[in-house]
């Protein structure tokens, strides 16, 4: 019997699955044993925040040191973009600059901040020992389909392996982060479409009628009236 | 005469008090503040620090107007008995927390005033609504209010032309009014302090831009760009910011003699003699102050010979239900953000439930509705799921689609929730701190039971999903001084026995101390209460601006 590493193997398999034309992304959930979840041990954060009375007009830039090494935001930068990917004239999610507020958030001194900078940081370095796991190479190198086989071991909660369950939980808050914070920047904001934070004098407007031809459609259709 | 503090009770007491003619020496515990100079108007969350998201350095995100305040004060802690889970919001800035409040300005009802003696319970107030009826309209219309006078029972009249007019529903708010009606329940406006045309020199809402960082225009009432200006103008306003009240001194004769204060930049006390003494340092430090100015003459402090100072403390229950609401996802886009409140809301509709025996609680709650297309912050990353276009796809349909039910009630008071002084605690001014006892009673569990299976109807009547629908009252209530409508320890009545005040506000054993705030609500209705404390103020300083003019305080 020829001893195939665990690598080889994942390898292989790898090759099947793309030979027998799997729609893309859309792998099995991995069989294989995924690398262990590893809580990475973090000195604190110890920088001072923005205080109690900062000047509210013309923000500065948060007062501590961002803590992010250049191979975490490049990992961080394509995990982003899996999850907010550009479309159109839309930027991605680095793009949009995420990855300099994130970089900000995991570094802030507060303890939500510093809960998150634990599970992000111990997920990113999960994520590379997946990848050497899994096809011998670091996340940012691997193909496009080979990233998203791992990522779709863990993006989807309601079908996650057990194994999965602590990197599945990483990628949550992963998510969440990044999501808020490209669609709280101008380009998210725009494309979510808000229209607001513009000055109007005399009666607020209120609806306009094509909101109201929407709203009146649901209300037929729940039986509801005004 | 010297009046203690800045905010909703001590602004009004200085504007009807100068207008008067009487001099007044105002003392602010924090900096001074200007909200036409310091307010982030239009300001996004992208230029803010952590996208602007809430932080233990600013409890209520980065553009809150509160100024080093907060749950915690830095150097300014206090104390809670086993069991007691408390919050004490303060804010350390002229203005004190009217800078950033809700605005909710609901007129308490005939029925608010005489709770006790419908069903037993806690303490009625010395007077009518009638009585306040007046005031009410003086006020409102000093203040800026819009709103309209619907006919509830909830919501007495205004005055004719007093109310400003207000705007319009937004699209979840319309169904969600839809949804109340099909199961009889009534909505409203809601009454806010918001102008919609000018007073003074403010400027009417132009319809953007959130409330609670603030209003550099004047058009959200706070204290700083209308009432302390207004006494100002007259000549008879001195305010001294950065002195924090610690006791007040009586003599031999039971009178007040003046107040010692620590000077936050010296960190040195100094103290300072009046005719009249009007403490509205918010409920809890003007109990703190009164217990504080404790002697060998008067061991349980100053105007506390019923012993109820620091009793009788109550909050407004709270509790917050939100759903999706699939009929409300991928809705045309419009600017929806309006005042930046809720437009309308459902008052309490229960009095003749409970009137029958009903209902398993005694006293009422409202909803503040909650739909709109957000500014988008952090939370906008909360419907995400999966990855790629389809998350995208997903947070675009969803936006605008969660409706929100909080709702605010009332509580009773009770002999578990009340503060005292620390023994031992001591800020960093050396001042001796509060220790607070706090527990919910089942009237304010059902009545939150209540809540959440209205609300429930209401979200699955629109077609939605409530979140966390099986919730326990003891999860969904919020705790104890969370809700910032901290009120009664210093309650009003007509039994110096069991009251610290007569209607007046003026204390029963020290006849020129004087207490302004919400300290002297005797009950604590489910409306916000700064509205009401604008208007006592306004009824009592009128009343000691007269005894001082005939020579009797």
């Amino acid at each position: 019997m020829t001893h195939l590493t665990r690598r080889e193997s994942f390898r292989r398999a790898a090759i099947l699955a793309g030979a027998s034309g799997l729609p893309f992304g859309c792998a099995p959930a991995s069989e294989s044993v995924p690398a262990a979840w590893q809580p990475l041990e973090l000195k604190p954060v110890t920088a001072t925040g923005y205080g109690t009375d900062p000047n509210l007009i013309h923000p500065a830039p948060a007062p501590w040191i961002l803590t992010l090494t250049e191979k975490q935001r490049n990992l961080a930068g394509v995990l982003a973009d899996i999850l907010i990917p550009a479309e159109g004239d839309i930027p991605s999610a680095t793009g949009a600059g995420v990855i300099d507020v994130l970089d900000e958030w995991v570094s802030a001194p507060y303890p939500l901040q510093q809960e998150h900078r634990a599970v992000l940081l111990s997920g990113l370095d999960w994520c590379e020992r997946e990848a050497d796991n899994r096809f011998g190479s670091t996340f940012a190198t691997l193909t496009e389909m080979q990233q998203l086989e791992i990522v779709d071991d863990i993006a989807f909660p309601e079908r996650t392996a057990a194994a999965f369950a602590q990197p599945a939980a990483f990628f949550d808050v992963l998510r969440r982060l990044v999501a808020g914070m490209f669609y709280s920047s101008p380009e998210g904001a725009a494309e979510l479409g808000y229209l607001g934070n513009v000055p109007i004098s005399g009666d607020w407007p209120g609806p306009t009628a094509e909101a109201m031809a929407h709203l009146n459609e649901q209300l037929n259709k729940l039986g509801l009236e005004l | 005469m010297i009046v203690v503090g800045s905010g909703a009770g001590g602004g009004m007491a200085a504007y009807v008090l100068t207008r008067a003619g009487h001099k007044v020496l105002m003392l602010e515990a924090g900096r001074d503040y200007d909200p036409v100079a310091e307010t982030p108007m239009f300001n996004t969350n992208a230029e803010a620090p952590l996208r602007g998201t809430r932080t233990p350095d600013k409890h209520f995100g980065f553009y809150d107007a509160t100024v080093d305040g907060g749950w915690d004060v830095p150097g300014e802690p206090y104390t809670m008995a086993d069991g007691t889970d408390f919050l004490w919001w303060r804010a350390r800035m002229l203005g004190g927390r009217t800078n950033h409040w809700g605005r909710l300005s609901l007129r308490f009802s005939p029925h608010d005033f005489k709770a006790a003696t419908r069903d037993g319970l806690g303490a009625d107030w010395p007077f009518e609504y009638d009585t306040l009826a007046p005031w009410y309209d003086k006020t409102e219309t000093i203040v800026g209010v819009c709103g309209d006078n619907p006919g509830l029972d909830d919501i007495p009249d205004a005055a004719p032309g007093v109310l400003h007019k207000p705007p319009q529903p937004r699209v979840p708010e319309l169904l969600l009014a839809a949804a109340a009606k099909k199961l009889g329940i009534p909505t409203a406006y809601m009454h806010r302090a918001i102008l919609t045309r000018p007073l003074d020199n403010r400027q009417p809402c132009f319809w953007a831009t959130p409330c609670g960082r603030g209003c550099s225009i004047g058009a959200a009432f706070q204290t700083t760009t209308s009432l302390l200006p207004l006494a100002l103008e007259t000549g008879n306003l001195k305010i001294v910011t950065d002195a924090m009240v610690h006791t007040v001194a009586v003599d031999d004769t039971g009178r007040a003699t003046g107040v010692t204060f620590v000077n936050r930049k010296t960190r040195k006390p100094e103290t300072l003699s009046a005719r009249v003494v009007v403490l509205a340092a918010s409920a809890c430090e003007t109990a703190r102050i009164l217990l504080n100015s404790r002697t060998d003459a008067l061991p349980d402090g100053v105007a506390n010979s019923s012993g109820q100072v620091g009793r009788n403390l109550m909050d407004s229950t709270g509790a917050s239900f939100t759903g999706l609401v699939p009929a409300l996802e991928n809705r045309p886009r419009y600017n929806e953000d309006g005042h930046t409140g809720n437009h309308i809301f459902i008052p309490w509709w229960g009095h003749a439930a409970q009137a029958k025996g009903e209902l398993n609680f005694p006293r009422g709650y409202h909803f503040e509705l909650g739909g709109a297309f957000p500014a988008p912050g952090m939370g906008a990353g909360s419907s995400a799921a999966g990855y790629g276009l389809a998350l995208k796809e997903r947070v675009r349909s969803r936006y605008g689609a969660y409706v929100g039910l909080s709702l605010r009630g009332e509580m009773v008071a009770s002999d578990d929730c009340y503060m005292e002084i620390d023994g031992e605690v001591r800020d960093q001014w050396g001042i001796p701190v509060p220790k607070f006892h706090w527990k919910w009673s089942e009237h304010e569990l059902n009545q939150v039971a209540h809540g959440r299976d209205t609300a429930r109807q209401i979200i699955e009547t629109m077609g939605g999903q409530m979140h966390n629908p099986d919730q326990l009252p003891e999860e969904a209530i919020k705790k104890g001084g969370e809700i910032i409508h901290e009120v009664g320890t210093t309650r009003m009545g007509t039994d110096p026995g069991t009251s610290v005040t007569n209607e007046w506000g003026q204390t029963w054993d020290v006849p020129n101390l004087y207490v302004m705030d919400g300290g002297v609500f005797a009950s604590n209705p489910h409306k916000n209460c700064t509205l009401t404390i604008m208007t006592l103020a306004m009824r009592n300083a009128d009343h000691l601006a007269q005894a001082m003019g005939r020579g009797n305080v």
